[in-house]
């Protein structure tokens, strides 16, 4: 099982990953912005494959949890908001 | 082919009415708890969720009625709501299964297809792998073109022509991160994003069940639905047009609707507060219409905008 990352290194993770499904620069996307609005409007598809994207990352550090399309889309969801759900997921263990 | 108008005079000034509310409107309060037990609930509304990449249509709802007027209702309801959605196998990193019903209803009072429409769908998305990059250490696929199959099955029942409708079918569409890509959105100089696009195929069956009769119809289709943001700021989207073309052929043997069910519908909309939730638009469809039997129809429609 790999080093457990540190809540900056998943926040990282989060950005690159919208990152490269908006095709915008890491380094415009911040914690405050919201996932659905702009300027990064991931539409419903898009917040479908990010779950998809951060359950794969949650499951390398512990194979028992998971993030679901709920918490991507969740009403208001932040950039920093969900990092923030991924790496509670990924402690839970410890 | 008659040419319907949703749009008279006194019609025209109840939109201006209405459009005058719209910056206090979706200032309000209101709609933000609306929208958060919405997003709790699962619950979004659009103008249609039969994966036709409508689902980024608003709803469009326009209702008038003068008592004393020649043609004393002038209605055009487009409105479909999602909600319960649920995921299936949240346990595997590389597949995602999702879940949800669907209620919509459509009315019409255009005098050659009259419709007050209600239906509810059962449908489900499939996606086998993922976007992207896997992260480092996952064994599970993803690729930078990604694969989005649509299952579901729907019944509605129309008041109007007295008809029962029952529709399953299958759809497909790809997502990409590549520039130029479908559902890769294209920015400008600045960061904005000012165009998107999703190109699928896929297939139907209906069977259309009149008070004597019934139909069966198979309809292979491939269809664009795009998008572009006219006016947009970092901050918000205000003008979108909207674009959706199919080309819809029919599979089964002849039952009395031609074999060419073209359609196409451009919209332009303004959403002044920039969100997207509340809006005001004009749409205009020329084609074989999937939600009235394929029926023929060209119409040109300014109604109010609801998208949550």
């Amino acid at each position: 099982m790999a080093t457990l990352p540190t809540e900056k290194e998943v926040t990282a993770y989060v950005i690159d990953t919208i990152a490269a499904f908006i095709r915008r620069s890491a380094s415009a996307i911040t914690p405050q912005m919201e996932l659905a609005k702009p300027p990064l409007k991931l539409d419903p598809n898009q917040l479908t494959f990010l779950s998809m994207s951060l359950r794969a990352y949650i499951r390398v550090h512990n194979a028992a949890a998971t993030v679901t399309v709920s918490d991507t889309k969740k009403d208001k969801q932040t950039v920093g908001g969900i990092s923030t759900v991924v790496y509670s997921r990924i402690v839970e263990r410890t | 082919m008659r040419t319907d108008r949703m749009v008279t005079p006194a019609a025209i000034s109840c939109l201006a009415a209405v459009a005058s509310l719209l910056p206090s409107l979706a200032q309000a309060q209101a709609p933000s708890r609306v929208a958060k037990w919405m997003g709790s609930a699962g619950v979004s509304i659009r103008k249609t969720f039969d994966g036709t990449k409508e689902e980024q249509n608003p709803a469009s709802i326009f209702y008038y009625r003068e008592s004393t007027g020649s043609d004393p209702e002038v209605t055009a309801i487009d409105v479909a709501v999602k909600f319960l959605e649920k995921e299936l196998l949240k346990q595997t990193s590389q597949m995602s299964l999702i879940v949800y019903p669907v209620v919509d209803y459509h009315r019409s009072s255009n005098t050659t297809s009259r419709v007050s429409k209600a239906g509810l769908t059962g449908r489900t998305e499939f996606r086998p792998w993922g976007l992207g990059t896997a992260p480092a250490g996952s064994r599970a696929l993803f690729l930078p073109l990604a694969l989005t199959v649509i299952a579901d099955a729907k019944v509605a029942r129309d008041w109007k022509s007295r008809t029962d409708e029952t529709r399953y079918g299958g759809q497909l569409f790809l997502t990409s991160v590549w520039r130029g890509g479908p559902g890769a959105p294209l920015r400008d100089g600045s960061g904005n994003e000012r165009f998107r696009y999703y190109p699928y195929v896929g297939a139907d069956r209906y069977r259309f069940a009149g008070a004597t009769t019934d139909t069966n119809l198979t309809v292979g289709f491939a269809r664009l639905w795009a998008d572009s943001w006219l006016v947009v700021t970092d901050s918000g989207q205000y003008v979108q047009l909207t674009g959706d073309l199919a080309a819809r052929h029919r599979l089964s043997r002849d039952e009395g609707i031609g074999r060419q069910l073209a359609d196409a519908a451009v919209g332009l909309n303004y959403y002044p507060d920039g969100t997207g939730n509340f809006g005001i638009g004009i749409e205009y469809a020329n084609g074989r219409d999937a939600s009235k039997r394929f029926a023929r129809r060209e119409r040109t429609a300014l109604s109010f905008k609801v998208k949550f």
